[in-house]
């Protein structure tokens, strides 16, 4: 049975390596804690099953399972219903470049860091916010959104929205057109046409969003922390409590508590992505058909990318305040927190660090995260639901619990404060990204073409690599810009992971903050975003130099 | 053990001529400097790392001192880690129970709560108060009879709000659940002081916190937030979504001093000292720890006290230290101020603290 899936094997085996020598470990580290009972006055009784007792019958806890769980669900909704369009008039725009740059601003909030998005949205929905400021114009309003679940929400679509829009973007991109055409001949309508075809063939790509954005939504801990004012009590947020309340037992509890939920979503999600799936009745075997244009859709894509852009331009103008404090409008303008910016010690180390371990980071996660979402989608081998699952559950630990759990576990095997721990570390978070992204464009991508060049002689990897790989490239693409942005972005985890003398950009970012309350985050925000734009206009002058932009184009038509 | 036996002036006239010798060697160019690893620094130097607090200016004193301690000593290097109490004790912990004799930091500075709490969990060395020549100078408040850490400053809980919004000052901690003020307070996570103050001022204290719990249920609707961060604090308080809270004198006056319309007001009943502690870490090598004893012993010196005053807006804790000029005139630092803090037995709040926040957490946080 293993000689006959031994490419199976084999392609899911450096994750699977990766995920049992560091993920498993720390999550092993935690199991064993969670038999724990902490006493307050600093007794530690291990082997009792106390604490899972306490959190068992403890409404409170109940309460904090059932919250978490809204959360997803409302968000994973909101997210849904606000990207799916999003995609579809993203899908039917002509010009390529004009989608790219329709990408880049659905991408855009990933490039900002938590602490200046949180910082944006309170300017935005406070009481005295820009938004009530509107309101008040009208005569309406003041309304109570800040510090409530609805700003939590708000701010979580907001910063997962990516997550949904690019993989039902990537399913629409290898959606068949001749079917619609032919449903189309047929005497169906738009309406039909969208309920009966599209939406179905897409349902892959929608599963695939709603999936990531669920799991992340019942992780996230700094959203609901800074902008649920106390009220919007998750698991995330209850696990980091606990740790600084040094009830480490009840914090590995409720971190175990997180990964039951979302281990039963992620069966859920899967059981509904097979029932979808079509890759094994044939996938794009027709040309394109030419994107239809956006006409109606630009309102929506303007309301999207007004919601999108906002708290980012909030964040470029407060980078100007004259005040250390946030306040709407800023009553002067200034530039000293630029200067005040680049007087600051271990600002370049820490981005130098964080560069090195997202770079490195994210070669390895999409290397071996191909491999194993090839052998997801292209094998069916004993085991490969428990692998799936175990690829996926990384997603769902709060970044806090693994960072403390991983900060034991790596002290044991020696790791702790250099470089291979943190890319370890890092490759454990990013691998699901890179994983789902890549099943979802693994499954619409037609599996006729690898095994018709396997027939003409190809060895099993050049099959692959001519192939398969450039139906998925969009998605490779993704894929990689998501894991280093999740690299690059990551705090939770990271300030546990850091010895006192090493810091990434991020870590140095919260530290500062916890130091000082002024406007020089948001100067160095504004320089990431200038810095981001720079370098996407640069990628897209060289894909228009190399054709790359034409050819897809071409490829439509 | 032979090595506790070195006294300090061995150590340190013995490790300068190492640091010399390895110095004079490496300028003839036969020696590479080491990675600054666990006890031993770059170039054979005792490498301390002290625990610096962070928020507004609390690292710069450290940082200073720090700096001209290895100009005097060149056979020690320091490292800072700059932390939360919380967040930085948490990770000291976990250090100290997967490599116990590789403590993550070697001393520093430690709020009363977690001094308590680090005696309970063995976390600190004792110090050694004969051998520290300024360690008399210290307030006797400030000085512990089990040589569990040596106070340098004291920052004070009291009421801080914006007087741009709230036109009506507050003056007691009653403010806090005055209906008059409803739905504009915030606190810092968990505020224990509120519940004592609640309890206290309703027949009850430290010792009988229930008083203090029962109001707080009912008057939950008080509290717009509770925030996560510094400048979330300042940011909330400063354009009136809740402003007015209890919270550090000294941070409160760091806002003001930036430009934030807010005020520090002491309640009537009197402020909360919170004394802030100099504590030395188990598992630290003996050289480590002889360093530590003189460096904290410095630390305490009128010339340091004074300025760790300066940078935190604390009242200094050696007598002989001059209160600096700036803060002569604040109403946290005149002596009618001090001589009516409120008595607190640290003891029981770090005991209990665990248990409280639980409870704040399930029974009035879920209720704002």
């Amino acid at each position: 049975m293993l000689r006959r899936h031994r490419s199976a094997y084999l392609l899911a085996a450096p994750s699977l390596v990766v995920l049992a020598a560091v993920f498993v470990g720390a999550m092993l580290t935690l199991l064993e804690y969670s038999f724990h009972e902490y006493v307050p006055g600093g007794a530690d009784i291990p082997g009792t099953i106390a604490t899972w007792a306490e959190f068992l019958t403890s409404g409170y806890h109940w309460g904090v399972v059932t919250e978490t769980v809204r959360l997803g669900l409302l968000s994973t909704v909101v997210a849904a219903l606000v990207g799916y369009p999003t995609a579809l008039a993203l899908h039917r725009i002509r010009r390529p470049g004009w989608r790219y740059a329709g990408l880049f601003v659905i991408f855009a909030p990933l490039l900002t860091s938590v602490v200046a998005r949180t910082y944006g949205w309170e300017l935005v929905l406070g009481d005295s916010g820009l938004l009530n400021g509107v309101l008040g114009g009208f005569g309406l309003g003041p309304v109570e959104l800040l510090y409530q679940r609805s700003s939590v929400v708000i701010a979580l679509v907001h910063i997962l929205l990516p997550f949904m829009v690019f993989p039902i973007l990537s399913s629409l991109g290898q959606l068949d057109p001749a079917l619609d055409e032919a449903a189309g001949d047929l005497g169906a309508g738009s309406l039909r046409r969208f309920v009966k075809v599209t939406l179905p063939l897409t349902a892959p790509g929608l599963l695939a969003g709603a999936q990531l954005v669920f799991a992340l939504s019942i992780s996230s801990f700094a959203t609901p922390s800074l902008l649920g004012g106390g009220r919007v009590n998750v698991l995330a947020t209850d696990i980091y409590d606990n740790v600084n309340n040094v009830d480490w037992p009840l914090a590995a509890v409720s971190s175990y508590a997180l990964l039951i939920l979302a281990v039963v979503a992620l069966a859920i999600f899967g059981w509904l992505q097979r029932r979808t799936a079509r890759a094994e009745q044939g996938g794009v075997t027709a040309a394109g058909a030419a994107p239809r244009g956006v006409r109606g859709w630009g309102v929506w894509l303007a309301l999207v990318y007004a919601f999108v852009l906002l708290p980012l331009a909030i964040i470029v103008v407060n980078s100007f305040s004259s005040v250390s404090f946030g306040t709407w409008p800023p009553p002067g303008f200034s530039t000293k927190w630029y200067a005040n910016l680049f007087e600051q010690d271990g600002l370049g180390e820490a981005a130098l660090l964080s560069l090195q371990v997202a770079l490195i980071a994210t070669v390895i996660t999409v290397a071996i995260g191909t491999a194993v979402a090839t052998a997801l989608v292209r094998y069916r081998m004993p085991g490969r639901s428990v692998i799936q699952s175990l690829v996926l559950s990384p997603t769902v630990v709060p970044k806090v619990a693994f960072g403390f759990a991983g900060f034991i576990f790596l002290h044991r095997l020696g790791l702790f404060g250099g470089t291979a721990g943190l890319v370890a570390t890092h490759v454990v978070i990013m691998l699901p990204f890179v994983v789902i992204v890549l099943t979802a464009a693994l499954m619409r991508a037609d599996a006729t073409l690898e095994a018709a060049a396997k027939d003409l002689g190809a060895a099993p990897f050049r099959a692959f690599r001519l192939a398969t790989l450039p139906q998925v490239r969009p998605a490779l693409i993704a894929a990689a810009l998501f894991a280093f942005v999740v690299s690059f972005d990551e705090v939770d985890m990271t300030v546990f992971l850091l010895a006192p003398d090493q810091s990434t950009l991020p870590v140095w970012m919260f530290v500062y903050m916890q130091k000082y309350q002024d406007p020089t985050l948001a100067a160095l925000s504004t320089l990431l975003i200038g810095a981001a734009l720079i370098i996407a206009g640069f990628v897209a002058l060289l894909l228009l130099r190399s054709g790359i932009l034409a050819t897809k184009k071409g490829n439509n038509e | 053990m032979p090595e506790r036996s070195i006294s300090r002036r061995r150590l340190l006239t013995g490790a300068a001529g190492a640091a010399g010798l390895a110095l004079a060697t490496a300028a003839c160019g036969g020696v590479r400097p080491e990675p600054s690893t666990g006890s031993t620094g770059a170039g054979g130097k005792v490498k301390v790392t002290m625990f610096a607090f962070l928020g507004g200016d609390l690292g710069k004193m450290p940082k200073e001192f720090a700096k001209e301690y290895e100009q005097a000593h060149p056979n020690v290097q320091v490292e800072i880690y700059e932390q939360s109490n919380s967040v930085g004790y948490t990770r000291m912990l976990a250090q100290q129970k997967a490599s116990p004799d590789q403590p993550l930091v070697n001393f520093g500075f430690f709020n009363a709560q977690t001094s308590v709490q680090g005696i309970d969990d063995k976390m600190w060395a004792k110090l050694d108060y004969s051998a520290m020549s300024n360690s008399a100078d210290i307030d006797p408040r400030f000085q512990r009879e089990d040589g569990h850490g040596i106070g340098i400053g004291v920052d004070q809980f009291g009421l801080v709000y914006n007087k741009d919004k709230i036109s009506k000052a507050p003056t007691s901690w009653a403010a806090l659940w005055d209906h008059a003020y409803q739905g504009k307070v915030s606190f810092f996570g968990f505020p224990w002081y509120a519940v004592y103050m609640a309890a206290k001022l309703n027949g009850g204290g430290l010792d009988n916190m229930e008083p203090g719990w029962d109001l707080w249920e009912r008057e939950a609707k008080q509290i717009r937030l509770l925030v996560e961060s510094n400048p979330q604090y300042l940011n909330v308080l400063s354009n009136g979504t809740a402003p007015m809270t209890a919270y550090f004198a000294g941070t409160g006056q760091q806002w003001i001093n930036s430009g934030a319309p807010l005020t520090y007001v002491v309640p009537s009943e009197g402020a909360i000292p919170l004394p802030i502690y100099m504590q030395a870490v188990q598992g630290s090598t003996p050289q480590q720890l002889e360093v530590v004893h003189d460096m904290i012993n410095e630390m305490i010196s009128p010339k340091w006290c004074a300025r760790w005053a300066e940078v935190s807006v604390e009242a200094p804790a050696n007598v002989k230290a001059p209160l600096p000029a700036k803060l002569k005139d604040l109403p946290a630092f005149q002596k009618s101020t001090t001589d009516a803090f409120q008595d607190i037995d640290y003891a029981i709040v770090g005991r209990n603290n665990a248990q409280w926040q639980k409870r704040w957490e399930t029974d009035i946080a879920s209720r704002i």
